[in-house]
Protein backbone atom coordinates (compact mmCIF):
# COMPACT_ATOMS: atom_id res chain seq x y z
CA UNK A 1 0.00 0.00 0.00
CA UNK A 2 1.64 3.24 -1.13
CA UNK A 3 0.82 6.81 -0.17
CA UNK A 4 -1.56 7.33 -3.09
CA UNK A 5 -3.52 4.30 -2.01
CA UNK A 6 -3.54 5.70 1.52
CA UNK A 7 -5.00 8.93 0.23
CA UNK A 8 -7.66 7.06 -1.74
CA UNK A 9 -8.55 4.98 1.32
CA UNK A 10 -8.77 8.11 3.42
CA UNK A 11 -10.96 9.89 0.90
CA UNK A 12 -13.23 6.88 0.73
CA UNK A 13 -13.47 6.95 4.52
CA UNK A 14 -14.29 10.66 4.39
CA UNK A 15 -16.99 10.08 1.77
CA UNK A 16 -18.56 7.35 3.84
CA UNK A 17 -18.53 9.48 6.97
CA UNK A 18 -20.53 12.10 5.12
CA UNK A 19 -23.17 9.51 4.35
CA UNK A 20 -23.64 8.64 8.03
CA UNK A 21 -26.77 9.74 9.80
CA UNK A 22 -26.85 13.40 10.81
CA UNK A 23 -26.67 14.11 14.50
CA UNK A 24 -29.94 14.93 16.15
CA UNK A 25 -30.35 18.63 16.95
CA UNK A 26 -31.32 17.90 20.55
CA UNK A 27 -28.24 15.77 21.04
CA UNK A 28 -25.94 18.61 19.98
CA UNK A 29 -27.71 21.08 22.26
CA UNK A 30 -27.64 18.70 25.22
CA UNK A 31 -23.96 17.99 24.51
CA UNK A 32 -23.08 21.68 24.81
CA UNK A 33 -25.16 22.23 27.94
CA UNK A 34 -24.06 19.05 29.64
CA UNK A 35 -20.36 19.61 29.11
CA UNK A 36 -20.46 23.32 29.96
CA UNK A 37 -22.43 22.83 33.15
CA UNK A 38 -20.38 19.82 34.28
CA UNK A 39 -17.12 21.66 33.77
CA UNK A 40 -18.39 24.94 35.18
CA UNK A 41 -19.89 23.42 38.32
CA UNK A 42 -16.77 21.35 39.05
CA UNK A 43 -14.38 24.28 38.68
CA UNK A 44 -16.79 26.59 40.49
CA UNK A 45 -17.21 24.19 43.42
CA UNK A 46 -13.47 23.73 43.85
CA UNK A 47 -12.75 27.42 43.70
CA UNK A 48 -15.61 28.37 46.03
CA UNK A 49 -14.38 25.90 48.66
CA UNK A 50 -10.85 27.24 48.25
CA UNK A 51 -12.00 30.84 48.53
CA UNK A 52 -14.08 30.15 51.65
CA UNK A 53 -11.22 28.33 53.38
CA UNK A 54 -8.76 31.08 52.57
CA UNK A 55 -11.13 33.84 53.63
CA UNK A 56 -11.65 32.13 56.98
CA UNK A 57 -7.87 31.88 57.44
CA UNK A 58 -7.44 35.50 56.42
CA UNK A 59 -10.19 36.58 58.80
CA UNK A 60 -8.47 34.78 61.65
CA UNK A 61 -5.12 36.31 60.74
CA UNK A 62 -6.64 39.78 60.63
CA UNK A 63 -8.37 39.16 63.96
CA UNK A 64 -4.98 38.35 65.51
CA UNK A 65 -3.44 41.48 64.02
CA UNK A 66 -6.27 43.78 65.07
CA UNK A 67 -7.44 42.25 68.32
CA UNK A 68 -4.09 41.08 69.72
CA UNK A 69 -5.58 38.05 71.52
CA UNK A 70 -2.11 36.72 72.38
CA UNK A 71 -1.05 39.93 74.13
CA UNK A 72 1.90 40.65 71.90
CA UNK A 73 4.06 43.51 73.14
CA UNK A 74 6.62 43.75 70.37
CA UNK A 75 6.02 44.43 66.71
CA UNK A 76 8.26 41.53 65.72
CA UNK A 77 5.82 39.17 67.42
CA UNK A 78 3.26 40.02 64.76
CA UNK A 79 5.64 38.97 61.98
CA UNK A 80 4.43 35.32 61.68
CA UNK A 81 0.80 36.46 61.45
CA UNK A 82 1.70 39.13 58.90
CA UNK A 83 3.56 36.50 56.83
CA UNK A 84 0.60 34.14 57.29
CA UNK A 85 -1.83 36.79 56.01
CA UNK A 86 0.58 37.68 53.19
CA UNK A 87 0.75 34.04 52.09
CA UNK A 88 -3.04 33.74 52.19
CA UNK A 89 -3.42 36.92 50.13
CA UNK A 90 -0.84 35.65 47.63
CA UNK A 91 -2.60 32.28 47.39
CA UNK A 92 -5.95 34.00 47.00
CA UNK A 93 -4.57 36.22 44.24
CA UNK A 94 -2.99 33.19 42.55
CA UNK A 95 -6.29 31.35 42.74
CA UNK A 96 -8.24 34.27 41.29
CA UNK A 97 -5.67 34.64 38.53
CA UNK A 98 -5.71 30.92 37.74
CA UNK A 99 -9.51 30.96 37.75
CA UNK A 100 -9.59 33.89 35.33
CA UNK A 101 -6.93 32.25 33.16
CA UNK A 102 -8.98 29.09 33.00
CA UNK A 103 -12.08 31.06 32.13
CA UNK A 104 -10.29 33.05 29.46
CA UNK A 105 -8.20 30.33 27.95
CA UNK A 106 -9.43 29.81 24.46
CA UNK A 107 -7.80 27.44 22.10
CA UNK A 108 -9.97 28.22 19.16
CA UNK A 109 -8.30 31.36 17.92
CA UNK A 110 -4.75 30.12 18.03
CA UNK A 111 -2.81 27.62 16.05
CA UNK A 112 -1.48 24.49 17.70
CA UNK A 113 1.94 25.93 18.48
CA UNK A 114 0.55 29.02 20.23
CA UNK A 115 -2.06 26.97 22.11
CA UNK A 116 0.55 24.56 23.43
CA UNK A 117 2.76 27.40 24.62
CA UNK A 118 -0.15 29.13 26.36
CA UNK A 119 -1.21 25.98 28.14
CA UNK A 120 2.37 25.22 29.19
CA UNK A 121 2.63 28.72 30.65
CA UNK A 122 -0.63 28.24 32.59
CA UNK A 123 0.66 24.92 33.93
CA UNK A 124 4.10 26.14 34.91
CA UNK A 125 3.37 29.39 36.66
CA UNK A 126 1.19 28.30 39.58
CA UNK A 127 3.22 25.16 40.30
CA UNK A 128 6.45 26.98 41.14
CA UNK A 129 4.78 29.96 42.71
CA UNK A 130 2.48 27.94 44.95
CA UNK A 131 5.32 25.66 45.96
CA UNK A 132 7.40 28.57 47.33
CA UNK A 133 4.43 30.16 49.03
CA UNK A 134 3.40 26.92 50.70
CA UNK A 135 6.96 26.39 51.98
CA UNK A 136 7.02 29.90 53.49
CA UNK A 137 3.52 29.33 54.90
CA UNK A 138 4.44 26.04 56.57
CA UNK A 139 7.75 27.36 57.91
CA UNK A 140 5.97 30.34 59.44
CA UNK A 141 3.26 28.21 61.04
CA UNK A 142 5.53 25.50 62.33
CA UNK A 143 8.51 27.54 63.55
CA UNK A 144 7.84 31.25 63.63
CA UNK A 145 4.35 31.27 65.11
CA UNK A 146 5.35 29.27 68.25
CA UNK A 147 8.42 31.49 68.56
CA UNK A 148 6.26 34.61 68.59
CA UNK A 149 5.36 33.70 72.20
CA UNK A 150 9.02 33.56 73.17
CA UNK A 151 9.23 37.04 74.80
CA UNK A 152 6.45 36.16 77.26
CA UNK A 153 8.01 32.79 77.98
CA UNK A 154 11.41 34.40 78.61
CA UNK A 155 9.80 36.79 81.09
CA UNK A 156 8.24 33.89 82.93
CA UNK A 157 10.87 31.16 82.62
CA UNK A 158 14.19 32.65 81.59
CA UNK A 159 15.93 32.23 78.22
CA UNK A 160 16.94 28.57 78.13
CA UNK A 161 13.83 27.11 79.72
CA UNK A 162 11.67 29.32 77.51
CA UNK A 163 13.51 28.09 74.42
CA UNK A 164 13.02 24.51 75.55
CA UNK A 165 9.36 25.20 76.27
CA UNK A 166 8.85 26.68 72.80
CA UNK A 167 10.33 23.54 71.32
CA UNK A 168 7.25 21.63 72.51
CA UNK A 169 4.68 23.24 70.14
CA UNK A 170 7.26 23.23 67.35
CA UNK A 171 7.88 19.51 67.87
CA UNK A 172 4.13 18.84 68.00
CA UNK A 173 3.61 20.76 64.75
CA UNK A 174 6.49 18.93 63.05
CA UNK A 175 5.19 15.61 64.36
CA UNK A 176 1.66 16.35 63.13
CA UNK A 177 2.98 17.28 59.72
CA UNK A 178 5.05 14.12 59.64
CA UNK A 179 2.08 11.94 60.67
CA UNK A 180 -0.15 13.64 58.12
CA UNK A 181 2.53 13.05 55.49
CA UNK A 182 2.88 9.39 56.49
CA UNK A 183 -0.87 8.90 56.48
CA UNK A 184 -0.89 10.18 52.95
CA UNK A 185 -2.64 13.49 53.55
CA UNK A 186 -0.38 15.18 51.02
CA UNK A 187 0.75 12.13 49.13
CA UNK A 188 -2.24 10.20 47.86
CA UNK A 189 -4.39 12.92 46.43
CA UNK A 190 -2.02 15.71 45.69
CA UNK A 191 1.13 13.85 44.74
CA UNK A 192 -0.67 11.78 42.15
CA UNK A 193 -2.37 14.85 40.80
CA UNK A 194 0.96 16.66 40.77
CA UNK A 195 2.59 13.74 38.96
CA UNK A 196 -0.17 13.69 36.38
CA UNK A 197 0.20 17.42 35.87
CA UNK A 198 3.95 17.06 35.52
CA UNK A 199 3.70 14.25 33.00
CA UNK A 200 1.12 16.22 31.09
CA UNK A 201 3.42 19.22 31.14
CA UNK A 202 6.28 17.07 29.86
CA UNK A 203 4.07 15.77 27.08
CA UNK A 204 3.03 19.28 26.11
CA UNK A 205 6.66 20.40 26.13
CA UNK A 206 7.77 17.53 23.92
CA UNK A 207 4.93 18.24 21.50
CA UNK A 208 5.87 21.90 21.41
CA UNK A 209 9.50 20.94 20.75
CA UNK A 210 8.35 18.53 18.06
CA UNK A 211 6.60 21.37 16.25
CA UNK A 212 9.79 23.42 16.30
CA UNK A 213 12.17 20.66 15.24
CA UNK B 1 -27.21 31.24 15.96
CA UNK B 2 -27.92 27.83 17.44
CA UNK B 3 -29.50 26.67 14.19
CA UNK B 4 -26.51 27.83 12.16
CA UNK B 5 -24.16 26.09 14.57
CA UNK B 6 -26.05 22.80 14.46
CA UNK B 7 -26.11 22.99 10.68
CA UNK B 8 -22.36 23.57 10.58
CA UNK B 9 -21.67 20.66 12.93
CA UNK B 10 -23.80 18.35 10.85
CA UNK B 11 -22.36 19.50 7.53
CA UNK B 12 -18.82 18.96 8.72
CA UNK B 13 -19.39 16.18 11.25
CA UNK B 14 -16.85 14.08 9.34
CA UNK B 15 -14.02 16.36 10.51
CA UNK B 16 -14.88 15.78 14.17
CA UNK B 17 -15.43 12.04 13.66
CA UNK B 18 -12.03 11.70 12.00
CA UNK B 19 -10.20 13.59 14.73
CA UNK B 20 -11.96 11.52 17.41
CA UNK B 21 -11.11 8.28 15.65
CA UNK B 22 -7.51 9.33 15.21
CA UNK B 23 -6.84 10.47 18.77
CA UNK B 24 -8.98 8.17 20.87
CA UNK B 25 -9.36 4.44 20.47
CA UNK B 26 -12.02 3.69 23.06
CA UNK B 27 -15.65 4.54 22.32
CA UNK B 28 -16.21 6.39 25.57
CA UNK B 29 -13.14 8.57 25.09
CA UNK B 30 -14.15 9.27 21.52
CA UNK B 31 -17.55 10.46 22.67
CA UNK B 32 -16.02 12.62 25.36
CA UNK B 33 -13.61 14.15 22.89
CA UNK B 34 -16.48 14.70 20.46
CA UNK B 35 -18.40 16.59 23.14
CA UNK B 36 -15.35 18.62 24.09
CA UNK B 37 -14.72 19.62 20.48
CA UNK B 38 -18.38 20.57 19.99
CA UNK B 39 -18.21 22.67 23.15
CA UNK B 40 -15.01 24.43 22.04
CA UNK B 41 -16.54 25.10 18.63
CA UNK B 42 -19.69 26.46 20.28
CA UNK B 43 -17.66 28.75 22.53
CA UNK B 44 -15.70 30.10 19.58
CA UNK B 45 -18.57 30.18 17.10
CA UNK B 46 -19.76 33.75 17.85
CA UNK B 47 -16.28 35.13 17.18
CA UNK B 48 -15.70 33.18 13.99
CA UNK B 49 -15.24 35.89 11.38
CA UNK B 50 -14.89 33.91 8.19
CA UNK B 51 -11.28 35.11 7.97
CA UNK B 52 -10.29 31.56 7.23
CA UNK B 53 -12.23 28.72 5.66
CA UNK B 54 -14.83 27.23 7.94
CA UNK B 55 -13.28 23.79 7.58
CA UNK B 56 -9.81 25.14 8.36
CA UNK B 57 -11.18 26.76 11.49
CA UNK B 58 -12.94 23.55 12.49
CA UNK B 59 -9.76 21.52 11.97
CA UNK B 60 -7.85 24.00 14.08
CA UNK B 61 -10.30 23.82 16.97
CA UNK B 62 -10.72 20.04 16.75
CA UNK B 63 -6.99 19.31 16.57
CA UNK B 64 -6.15 21.86 19.25
CA UNK B 65 -8.70 20.27 21.53
CA UNK B 66 -7.56 16.74 20.79
CA UNK B 67 -3.88 17.51 21.20
CA UNK B 68 -3.45 20.22 23.75
CA UNK B 69 -6.44 20.44 25.96
CA UNK B 70 -8.02 17.07 26.23
CA UNK B 71 -7.20 15.45 29.55
CA UNK B 72 -7.56 11.72 29.42
CA UNK B 73 -8.15 11.17 33.09
CA UNK B 74 -11.30 13.29 33.38
CA UNK B 75 -13.32 10.64 31.70
CA UNK B 76 -15.76 7.85 32.30
CA UNK B 77 -18.61 9.27 34.31
CA UNK B 78 -20.52 6.58 36.15
CA UNK B 79 -23.78 7.19 34.39
CA UNK B 80 -24.30 7.33 30.67
CA UNK B 81 -25.70 10.70 29.69
CA UNK B 82 -28.53 11.15 27.21
CA UNK B 83 -26.26 12.43 24.50
CA UNK B 84 -23.88 9.51 24.91
CA UNK B 85 -26.64 7.02 24.54
CA UNK B 86 -28.18 8.76 21.56
CA UNK B 87 -25.22 9.12 19.26
CA UNK B 88 -22.40 6.89 18.12
CA UNK B 89 -19.22 7.90 16.36
CA UNK B 90 -18.87 5.84 13.19
CA UNK B 91 -15.70 3.80 13.41
CA UNK B 92 -13.45 2.93 10.48
CA UNK B 93 -14.24 -0.75 10.96
CA UNK B 94 -17.91 0.01 10.33
CA UNK B 95 -17.20 0.30 6.61
CA UNK B 96 -16.69 -3.24 5.37
CA UNK B 97 -15.94 -2.46 1.67
CA UNK B 98 -12.66 -0.73 2.35
CA UNK B 99 -12.11 -2.35 5.70
CA UNK B 100 -8.70 -3.79 4.97
CA UNK B 101 -7.04 -0.67 3.59
CA UNK B 102 -8.67 1.60 6.11
CA UNK B 103 -7.83 -0.50 9.11
CA UNK B 104 -4.25 -0.80 7.86
CA UNK B 105 -4.12 2.96 7.52
CA UNK B 106 -5.62 3.41 10.97
CA UNK B 107 -3.17 0.94 12.46
CA UNK B 108 -0.25 2.75 10.83
CA UNK B 109 -1.41 6.22 11.84
CA UNK B 110 -1.88 5.08 15.42
CA UNK B 111 1.86 4.57 15.65
CA UNK B 112 2.59 8.20 14.84
CA UNK B 113 2.95 10.95 17.45
CA UNK B 114 0.07 13.33 18.10
CA UNK B 115 1.66 16.10 16.04
CA UNK B 116 2.50 13.72 13.19
CA UNK B 117 -1.09 12.48 13.19
CA UNK B 118 -2.36 16.03 12.79
CA UNK B 119 -0.01 16.78 9.92
CA UNK B 120 -0.63 13.54 8.04
CA UNK B 121 -4.37 13.91 8.51
CA UNK B 122 -4.29 17.36 6.97
CA UNK B 123 -2.13 15.99 4.15
CA UNK B 124 -4.59 13.15 3.51
CA UNK B 125 -7.36 15.75 3.49
CA UNK B 126 -5.40 17.44 0.68
CA UNK B 127 -4.92 20.64 2.61
CA UNK B 128 -2.39 23.05 1.14
CA UNK B 129 0.90 23.78 2.91
CA UNK B 130 -0.50 27.21 3.74
CA UNK B 131 -3.51 25.71 5.50
CA UNK B 132 -1.41 23.13 7.35
CA UNK B 133 0.88 25.93 8.43
CA UNK B 134 -2.07 28.05 9.55
CA UNK B 135 -3.58 25.22 11.59
CA UNK B 136 -0.42 23.93 13.23
CA UNK B 137 1.69 27.05 13.48
CA UNK B 138 4.64 25.43 11.69
CA UNK B 139 6.31 27.47 8.97
CA UNK B 140 5.39 26.56 5.39
CA UNK B 141 8.88 25.28 4.60
CA UNK B 142 8.94 23.19 7.75
CA UNK B 143 5.61 21.63 6.78
CA UNK B 144 7.25 20.15 3.67
CA UNK B 145 10.20 18.81 5.63
CA UNK B 146 7.97 17.29 8.29
CA UNK B 147 5.59 15.79 5.77
CA UNK B 148 8.43 14.03 3.97
CA UNK B 149 9.66 12.61 7.25
CA UNK B 150 6.18 11.46 8.25
CA UNK B 151 5.52 9.91 4.84
CA UNK B 152 8.64 7.80 5.00
CA UNK B 153 7.88 6.85 8.60
CA UNK B 154 4.38 5.83 7.58
CA UNK B 155 5.71 3.77 4.68
CA UNK B 156 8.09 1.97 7.00
CA UNK B 157 5.28 1.29 9.47
CA UNK B 158 3.01 -0.04 6.74
CA UNK B 159 5.79 -2.28 5.43
CA UNK B 160 6.37 -3.68 8.90
CA UNK B 161 2.63 -4.28 9.39
CA UNK B 162 2.54 -6.09 6.04
CA UNK B 163 5.57 -8.09 7.10
CA UNK B 164 3.90 -9.06 10.38
CA UNK B 165 0.72 -10.09 8.58
CA UNK B 166 2.58 -12.50 6.30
Amino acid sequence: MNLDELKTAWQEYDRKLQTTQTINEKVIVSMIKERSSARYSKVRREYILGFIWMLICLFMGCAVLLGNPFDYDLRIQYAPTVIFCGCIIILLAAMIRAYLDLQNITISHNNLDVSLKKIIAVYERPQKFLWYTVIVFLFTQVFLFPLSFLPHSIERLGLWVALAERLIPISIAVLMLFIAHKLGAFKERHKNKFKEDLSELQELRSMSAELLS
Amino acid sequence: MEKAFIEMINTHRGIIYKVCNLYCYEKEYQQDLFQEIVLQLWKAFPSFRNESLRTTWMYRVALNTAISNFRKEVKKPEQQSISRAEFQIPDISQFPDEHENLSLLKQAIQQLTKIEKAIIMLYLEEKSYDEISEITGITKSNVGVKLNRIKSKLETIIKSIHHELR
